[in-house]
């Protein structure tokens, strides 16, 4: 009977325990927190403990930001390539220019850690005068040689974002302390906005070389700073890195180097709430000061709300059609004929304004609207009859059978269901008579097929890899490369327009360049625009300077309450 | 058999288990006909023959499978659970950071729901076909039904929300300095560090998840605990009992609980288990940075050291389990031998 007595006395001590943990439990009063403990620590504002309560005098300027799920793997500006670091990038460091207007306008950039720049006439020699006075949240002035360490750096490391300094410089130097001058490998007017990328900032070298940095050729395995870069910064930025807890926060604090001037606030806390609902619930209740990625019908909820203002921007993300130009995955669609009069059987209208509620632009074909070149007039329109005599050209006027994969289960550009979208794509190409068979496969498998250029027809997105059409065009209207391959698209017009736009420097002629390569991408019907995303963030109406940049998102520099 | 021997022969039959779980999960994640690189490099970066091979070298993944695969079972035998190519961090550092949190969250979800179900079966046993038990069967069946993270998004915005008596998503006030991480579990490390207002935010902000997760386990215990009572209270020594004129309490709770204990033993471990190897759901929706969405980010994206360490991390959870089930099958029913 002994061990007996002891495991009934045993499970009745877990049933005590048990009961007093619950006592806690149940929802039955407000626990008010402690009194901190130590008096070390700084009277603050616990809104989360006690949210109905006006505001406390508040010691410490804290802004609270909730993100959704963040993606981030690293904060080493020189191997981050994620949607979530930038914001923190552009806090902590800085870089050579940046965008005017606050990061309002897209289409030139302005000097930010340089004074001036100059760019040879043949597009190939880029040569930076450095702002003097800039000093590193250490202390440490800023230097060309920071420059020139911190450009290596990111080429040696062959990171995700190494191609953007290895594909493009053939070498760079500092002629003097504050003078850098980088030579490209050939002409590339685009390379001046790819400098406003969170990859090109300025490090203090000093320091990343102390915790193990390198810009050697050999960084890629001698290069030991990343760690210490993930939860420190060695920038110029307003503020510095304090803490990252991945799958919960990011912590940074006012840097009091900050040659702008000191920033208004002394912590920003980026928390990570993956729920949209729990999100929009700690928006409402104080505890955050902005909300990102809230859904569509929480966002419409809270517009006539006085607390919050909702920031509205348009997004160089984007949602398209792509259709095969390989006769052996699809004899009709091989025909361009047929791919013309699929653009022209899609409702447009219904998914933009019908599907996402009006937060999406119509992006004409591949180049997101706001960039250099681009035209909202472009956009085809739905045309039910054209589509329909096209077939008939076409010798399909019985209709035709095409197979579509997509990403099942998959947002595109973070906002639609690829399986919504699907279904939308079926409807709308079967009153013209094409039977669209659509086939969802998990998004790994599917991408993996994508860009082997075995499907015949999909649904995909882009992000921008810089700011300039460039990067678009590059990609999609240049002959076997990264996008254009997957379609087997080949238009020597459209390749050669695309290539030689790089290497021309007058914006007007650029402009018209880029033009005609979206009106021949959109006559070929290879690729079809159909959501260019509009970014809706909800901030409380005591921010003030809330302004959506595309590159950053948020760029914290100009935020104040 | 000594509990010794007995534990030795466990942890002998366990390894070839765990061999076996790895071989499985490698032919799986290996059969997806899709490259892990894919989910981490850029578009750009996957069209630069430099940056693929440099990430193909740093993750092994130039080599041919089954050289990969004894890497692999080489450096799991020295203790090397591998590197998520996701976090870019060592998956044991990973499941560290992760693992305290769930079981912090999984610990406390098994006590309320041990607390509120054993008592309400007991009850429902013994006022059988009363309202007090038909209200537990009805309480107990909508817990085992109800989809965990609609209830957590109900309680999040009535007690968070509306009533405003809980704190909302998270782990604990964020704007608190936290003490530094010693066992990971922050209610723990709060104490050891002396800091009354973390503890106390740490344990408020734990109360709402782990009710919603514990309904779950709760209805189940419920249910359990009823049904083996009621069983128990038919059989003749409980007549017995009754006829030498003990009191009705001494009658449930020392000779009926003690022969229904069995069943709910096991419902209460396998339960704790499938606590331990995430509740995604619930992790989700109240922001809990815990092993379950690590889990699911690592399946997505086809990382393949973590999927395998948190699929060994649970193998070897649920093979404990048993075990601690098993030998307090001994312990409660001296008519049951390990062996």
């Amino acid at each position: 009977m002994k061990p007996f007595n002891r495991s009934v006395r045993l499970l009745g001590f877990a049933i005590a325990v048990g009961l007093i943990l619950s006592a806690c439990a149940q929802p039955i009063a407000p626990v008010q927190p402690a009194a901190p403990a130590q008096p070390a620590q700084p009277a603050q504002p616990t809104p989360t403990e006690a949210p109905a309560q006006p505001a406390q005098p508040a010691a410490e300027n804290v802004l609270v930001v909730g993100l959704p799920k963040a993606d981030t793997r690293t904060l080493d500006p020189h191997r981050q390539y994620e949607i979530t670091p930038p914001q923190i990038m552009r806090a902590t460091y800085e870089t050579l220019v940046t965008l005017p207007d606050k990061g309002a306008t897209i289409d030139r950039v302005e000097p930010l850690l340089a004074e001036s720049y100059e760019v040879s006439e043949d597009a190939l020699v880029y040569t930076f005068k450095l702002r003097s006075g800039v000093k590193f949240a250490s202390g440490n002035p800023m230097t060309a040689e920071d420059v020139v360490f911190s450009f290596k750096r990111l080429g040696a490391l062959q990171d995700n974002p190494a191609w953007l300094f290895n594909d493009h410089v053939a070498s760079i130097e500092a002629p003097d302390a504050s003078t850098v001058k980088i030579t490209l490998k050939e002409p590339n007017a685009a390379f001046l906005s790819m400098l406003v990328s969170p990859n090109f900032t300025v490090v203090d070298s000093k320091v990343v070389k102390e915790k193990g940095g390198t810009d050697a050729d050999n960084a890629k395995d001698a290069d030991k700073a990343t760690d210490w870069l993930d939860s420190n910064s060695a920038g110029t930025g307003p503020y510095v890195l304090k803490e990252w807890k991945r799958g919960e926060q990011v912590v940074i604090e006012r840097n009091p180097n900050y040659w702008r001037g000191s920033p208004p606030f002394d912590r920003i806390i980026f928390r990570e709430i993956p729920d949209d609902a729990a999100r929009q619930q700690a928006l409402e209740r104080g505890d955050i000061d902005i909300a990102v990625g809230l859904d569509v019908d929480a966002i419409k909820r809270l517009e006539g709300n006085a607390d919050f203002q909702i920031i509205v921007g348009n997004t160089l993300d984007m949602t398209y059609l792509a259709l095969t130009t390989n006769a052996e995955l699809s004899k009709g669609l091989a025909d361009k004929r047929v791919r013309q009069a699929i653009k022209h059987a899609i409702d447009y209208d219904g998914i933009l304004n019908g599907l996402l509620g009006g937060t999406a632009l119509h992006i004409p074909t591949i180049i997101p609207l706001g960039l250099l070149g681009t035209d909202p007039a472009l956009a085809p329109k739905r045309d039910v009859e054209k589509a329909k005599s096209l077939l008939k050209e076409a010798g399909y006027e019985s209709g035709l059978e095409i197979t579509m994969v997509y990403p099942g289960e998959y947002k595109l550009s973070n906002v639609i269901l690829a399986d919504t979208l699907a279904a939308k794509l079926q409807e709308d190409l079967g009153e013209v008579g094409v039977k669209l068979n659509v086939e969802p496969r998990d998004p790994a498998s599917h991408r993996a097929d994508y860009r082997g250029g075995k499907l015949m027809a999909t649904i995909a997105d882009w992000t921008p890899d810089f700011l300039d059409p460039h990067g678009w065009a590059s990609a999609f209207a240049v002959e076997g490369a990264a996008a254009a391959k997957r379609v087997y698209y080949a238009n020597k017009e459209a390749e050669k327009l695309a290539l030689d736009a790089a290497k021309t420097t007058d914006p007007a002629k650029r402009a018209e360049m880029y033009r005609k390569v979206q009106e021949l991408i959109l006559d070929d019907a290879v690729f079809i625009g159909l959501i260019q995303p509009k970014v809706q963030i909800v901030a409380s109406a005591k921010l003030k300077d809330v302004i959506y940049n595309p590159v950053y998102f948020l760029d914290y520099y100009f935020m104040s309450r | 058999m000594s509990l010794l021997a007995y534990l030795a022969r466990r942890v002998l039959v366990t390894i070839p288990l765990l061999f076996l779980v790895t071989l499985l999960g490698f032919v799986i994640t290996y059969l997806i006909p899709a490259d892990p690189l894919a989910m981490v490099l850029s578009e750009r970066a996957m069209a630069n023959p430099q940056i693929v091979q440099a990430y193909r070298e740093r993750w092994g993944l130039d080599k041919p499978p089954h050289e990969r695969y004894l890497t692999y079972v080489g450096n799991l035998v020295r203790g090397d659970f591998g590197e998520s190519i996701v976090t870019q961090q060592s998956v044991s550092a990973d499941i560290a950071r992760y693992f305290p949190a769930t079981v912090e969250l999984a610990v406390a979800a098994t006590l309320i729901a041990i607390a509120f179900g054993v008592p309400l079966g007991i009850v429902a046993a013994v006022k059988r076909e009363t309202l007090i038990d038909h209200l537990a069967r009805i309480f107990s069946l909508v817990g085992v039904c109800v989809p965990v993270f609609w209830l957590g998004l109900l309680a999040l915005s009535l007690f968070y929300y509306r009533l405003q008596w809980m704190p909302g998503p998270g782990r604990v006030n964020a704007r608190l300095d936290l003490p530094p991480v010693v066992t990971g579990l922050l209610t723990v490390d709060s104490l050891l560090a002396g800091r009354g207002d973390v503890f106390a935010s740490a344990l408020h902000h734990l109360m709402l998840p782990a009710l919603v997760l514990g309904a779950y386990s709760m209805s189940l215990i419920t249910r359990i605990v009823r049904s083996a009572m009621i069983e128990v209270l038919q059989q003749d020594y409980i007549r017995t009992a009754r006829a030498k004129g003990l009191i009705e309490r001494a009658v449930v709770m020392r000779h009926a609980l003690r022969n229904a204990a069995l069943p709910a033993v096991t419902a209460i471990g396998l339960a704790f288990g499938n606590l331990m190897a995430g509740a995604v759901m619930t992790e989700t929706v109240f922001a809990w940075p815990g092993i379950g969405r690590y889990a699911v980010e690592s399946a997505i994206k086809l990382d393949f050291a973590p999927i395998m360490g948190v699929t060994l991390l649970v193998a070897v959870i649920y093979i404990a389990v048993n075990f601690v089930v098993d030998v307090s099958y001994a312990l409660l029913n001296p008519r049951v031998r390990l062996s």
